[in-house]
Parts: structure tokens; sequence; C-alpha cells
């Protein structure tokens, strides 16, 4: 008896020792049967998921080991306070994933929000599948940093069920903005729309300030080729080059010096233009199974009226949204240099303004200027400071997670400067850690600031979605919005 | 059903990461249902420049920008299919490949 449960023991140990690897696909494999997948599409799914992650895997620790050397340079030669490595969100939703009962988790977070959408309470279902791993880290990051898996379940609810309050309250008025192709369809994505009520708050701001309330920048004027700060390769390529110029390059040239900036940029590079690659394997094997559960869920709730929530990038093809795109890139990169303590060196992240910056545009009636007035005074400064401050806690993540997850050296290395533009998210991170006596009465204040100033924008701002709604009917019908 | 052509499909979302490969079985669905042998190729809006011989492009955008809707290629967008809506999206598909419009087919 004894010999069996030690060897379901050591088979368990060796399991969860795999890591994610093995985990999620044997999860998708279960829960896609539950669910009514076919088993030959789970098993694809599966392997599909397993090849994702150990691609990521082997090139994180190719894009570490060459991080590690530059960021102490930058100290030890410019003492600089910059440390942490911004390498965008696709690793970051691929460690979302990674944890042992993300697919679990999410499930949950489907079951919730039928029953929520049965009693009437939202009506938005949120199908919007990979985005949730926002929440699914940071409940991983209460949890590491608290030993709680309770607290961090609470506040991911919490979050969850304000982002589909949210999602329902601007339903109204973002189907006719976007000019969506059917009707019931609202964006559910967290840390996007989360930016809606203060940005209505910025324009009713910029209405009263002189100058800047004449001041309208016409998108057409903006060149809206995507190019360069849409594609990561060159993105990754310049930006490491510089970054390499700065730790490296000193007079006299050294050849070797020149050498290491070009292979710095070749190597984020690199990483930028694959990672994706890897991602969008674990992502799609995700897609069998959040079909089926979108139908599970619809199914069970025939004649019922509900919004779909989608992911932002249904708004992303706007003019406007692309010229801030754009625009915002090189003044992220400028302001992490001269923003006092911050920490972060964006980099991964640079090509996503577009979509992170949506709702401090369409909630400023597409007004460019202001949606980057916006950005650069609320969403950067918040951002890199929030994503700067979890580096240490996502290194703790990283350990956490097993299996052949590389992890950086050193306290902290890499963020992504998604994880810090849901401040609301962080918040909550920061007061549970206040409850398990690990926080600071500092930090809990910060929270409440933070939280303050998001709810009560919301509630200021409770009536302006249906009189926005208004305002763009009006204008679409006397021609005064030009149709994209 | 009559054999059709072999079709180059682009699905694009913002970062072709995610809602691009959620989307490929339901989109699979549909050209099946519809009887066309397809490709897939798969990639962010700013790569669609990057393919020069595609039949179809869709899309989870609602609106292209300029620069993309240069190209000429049909675009059509499957954001309804998570509302279970395929009839709008199978309707655009064929007024696309069949009567030959071009550009956002709404």
């Amino acid at each position: 008896m004894d010999g069996i449960l030690n060897g379901l023991q050591a088979l368990w140990d060796w399991f969860i020792g795999m890591g994610a690897t093995l985990v999620m696909p044997v999860m998708v494999l279960a829960l896609g049967t539950i669910f009514g997948v076919k088993v030959s599409k789970s098993l694809a799914s599966g392997i599909k998921i397993a090849v994702g992650f150990t691609a990521l895997y082997a090139m994180q620790g190719a894009v570490f080991d060459v991080l590690e050397g530059v960021v102490e340079a930058l100290q030890s030669q410019l003492h600089l306070s910059l440390d942490v490595v911004d390498i965008g969100w696709v690793t970051f939703g691929a460690i979302g994933w990674g944890i042992p009962y993300a697919t679990l988790l999410v499930i949950g977070f489907f079951l919730l929000n039928w029953v929520l959408i049965r009693f009437n309470v939202v009506k938005t279902l949120n199908v919007d599948f990979n985005n949730y791993w926002i929440i699914t880290l940071y409940v991983f990051a209460i949890e590491v940093t608290t030993g709680s898996f309770a607290l961090g379940l609470v506040a991911g609810v919490i979050f969850w069920f304000s982002c589909t309050k949210m999602s329902d309250w601007i339903a109204p008025w973002i189907g006719p903005y976007y000019q969506m192709p059917t009707s019931g369809l609202t964006i559910s994505h967290f840390y996007s729309i989360m930016w809606a009520p203060l940005g209505f708050i910025m324009d009713k701001i910029w209405d009263r300030v002189p100058v800047i309330n004449k001041i309208k920048w016409d998108p057409n004027t903006i060149k809206r080729k995507f190019g360069f700060f849409g594609e990561n390769l060159f993105v990754g390529f310049v930006v490491g080059l510089l970054i390499g110029i700065m730790a490296y390059v000193r007079f006299p040239l050294r050849l070797e010096a020149i050498g290491a900036a070009l292979t710095l940029g070749f190597t984020t590079s690199f990483f930028l233009h694959l990672v994706p690659r890897a991602v969008e394997l674990i992502i799609g094997g995700l897609g069998p199974l959040s079909e089926a559960i979108r139908k599970f869920v619809t199914k069970k709730m025939p004649g019922k009226e509900f919004y779909v929530g989608l992911d932002v990038a249904v708004c992303v093809g706007a003019s406007e949204n692309g010229a801030v795109g754009v625009l915002a890139a090189p003044i992220a990169l400028i302001m992490a240099f001269i923003l006092p303590f911050n920490r972060v060196i964006p980099m991964g992240n640079l090509t996503t303004f577009i979509y992170s910056l949506t709702f401090l545009i369409c909630t400023n009636k597409g007004n460019i200027f202001r949606g980057l007035l916006n950005g650069m005074l609320l969403y950067m400064p918040l951002a890199l400071y929030i994503s700067g401050a979890m580096a240490p806690i996502n290194t703790l993540m990283m350990e956490h997670l097993g299996g052949s997850f590389p992890v950086p050296e050193g306290l902290a290395l890499v963020t992504t400067i998604s994880l810090g533009g849901v401040p609301m998210m962080f918040a909550f991170m920061l007061i549970c850690q206040f409850i398990a006596g690990v926080g600071s009465s500092s930090d809990l204040i910060f929270a409440i600031v933070v939280l303050a100033i998001f709810y009560g924008s919301w509630y200021l701002m409770r009536n302006r979605s249906k009189e926005f709604y208004k305002e763009i009917v009006e204008a679409n019908e006397s021609g005064e919005r030009e149709v994209v | 059903m009559a054999k059709k052509k072999r079709i180059r499909v682009m699905l694009a979302c913002g970062s072709g990461v995610c809602t691009s490969s959620l989307v490929i079985p339901m989109v699979e669905d549909i050209l099946d249902d519809c009887g066309y042998s397809y490709d897939i190729v798969k990639g962010s809006i700013f790569e669609i420049k990057n393919h020069p011989n595609l039949d179809l492009v869709m899309t989870t955008m609602t609106n292209m920008p300029e620069d993309v809707l240069e190209l000429g290629f049909p675009i059509v967008s499957y954001a309804p299919l998570f509302k279970g809506d395929s009839d709008t999206v199978q309707k655009n598909i064929k007024r696309a490949l069949e009567d030959g419009e071009k550009g956002m087919i709404r």
C-alpha cells in the first residue's frame, strides 16, 4: 500500500514538476472532454500548447542571459535607475496561462459570468478568453506574496466583476462609435476599458482649458503608415541597439563594444518577433476549448439577450487609434528616461499603445491630441511605476512556476507595461498584502487613492455613457463625424 | 458542391496572437460549410502587406487603417462569430469571393 502511495506521490511530483508544458495540455484535454471537444482535437491542442511553452522557455532563457549583462552595464556605467526591461505582454500572457490552475480558474469565471447573466446582475458575456491572463497572473502574484490563494481569488473576482460592469456601461455607445458589424457586441478587455471613466473626466477637463480645447489634430495629417512602430522586428532591433550603445559603447570606440550593442539589437528583435509565434500556439491550442465553453454557456440561455464582450483589437483599425499608437511609442521611451525613480526600459510593449490607450482616445471623441496627453499624464507614468514595482514579484512567480521555466538571476529583471496598465488590480494586490501583514501602510494609502480615483471617476461619469451615445448618433446623422 | 479554387485566407488581429488564434476553428467550420478548400495564414494587421496574393482577409477589427484598405483585398470581420452569428460572416465571405467585392465588407 505504501509503495503505491509513494508511487502516486512520485508521479504527482513529477507531473507538477514538469510545469505548464505538461500541466496545461492535460487540463485542456480533461476540460475539453467534459465540455464535449473531440479527444483528437484536444490532443492536437495539447501538443500545440506543449510545443508553444517549450519554444517560449528556450527563447526566454536566451534573452535573459543577454539582458542581465546589459542592465548591469547600464547601472555601473551610467548610474541609471533603469534596471528592469519590459519584454512585452505576450511572454507574460503565456506565464499567466502557465500557472497550474489558470485554465480551471478561467472556466470558473465563465461559469460565474453565465450565472450572473442569468440572474440579471451583469449583461456582458466576456468571451475574450486569452486576456484572462492578467487576472490569473495577479491572482498568482497575490498568492506568492501573501501565501493565500483565497485572497487572490477574492481580489480577482472583484476586479473581474468591476470590469464586466464597465463593459455593460460602455456597451450603448461602443458599437455605434466603432461601427461594429452586428449589434450586441461590447469590449471586455480588462486593461483598456478600465481607463474609460478617467478618459471621460479628462475630456471634460480639456474642454475647459484654454488653448487645449481648440486643438484638434487631423489623423489624416499624421502619416498613418504603421510601418516601423507596428513591427516588433524593427522596434526590437532599434531600441535594443540604442540601449546597447548606451550600455557598452564608450570613447575610444572598441569593436567588441559595437558588436555587443548589435548583438543586443538582434537578440531583442528575435525575441519580440518570435515569441508571438510560440504564444500563438498556446492560445491557438485553447481555441476549441474556448469555443466549446462559449457554445455551452450560450446554449443554456436560449432567448436571453446579452452583450458579447470582445478583445479591444476590434477597435484599433480606427485612424485615430493608429495615429496615437505611432506617436505614443517614442514618447514612452523618452518618458522612461526622464521620469524620476522609473526602473523600466520600455521595449516589448512599445507596439501596443494602440490597444492600451484606446479608451483614453475614444472617450475624447477620437481627439488625437487629447488622447496623447491622457496617455502621457495618466497611463504612462502609472504603468511604468507599477510595472517596475511588479518586477521582483515577477521573478518570484517564475521561481514558483517550476518546470523548466527560466528564472532571471538577481532580484528583478523583467516586466511588462501591461501589468502596470491595470492600476485597480495592482491596488487590490497591495490591499491583500496589507491584510496578510506583508504590506506597508504607505502602499495601502496608495492603493486606496488609486481605487478612489478609478471608482470615483466612474461614479461621476455614470450618466456620460448614454449622453455620449446620443452625441455619436447625432454626429453620425448630421455627417459631422467622418466615417472611417 | 462543385469543387472551388483553393483560396488563401489571412486571419489578422492586432498582434496576430490572440483573437486570430482563438477564432481558427470557427473560421474553418464556415469555410468547410461553404465548400472551399483553403490555406490559412495568420498575422497582425501590420503584416497583411507582406502577403501579396491573398483571396480574403478576415479580421477582428470593424475598421481598417487606410494603408491596409489600399492593398485592395476583400476584408470581412469575424467579430460576429463570437456572438454565434455565422450567417452574417458567411454572407460576407460569399460577397467577397463570389461577387468580387473589395475593401471592408459590411
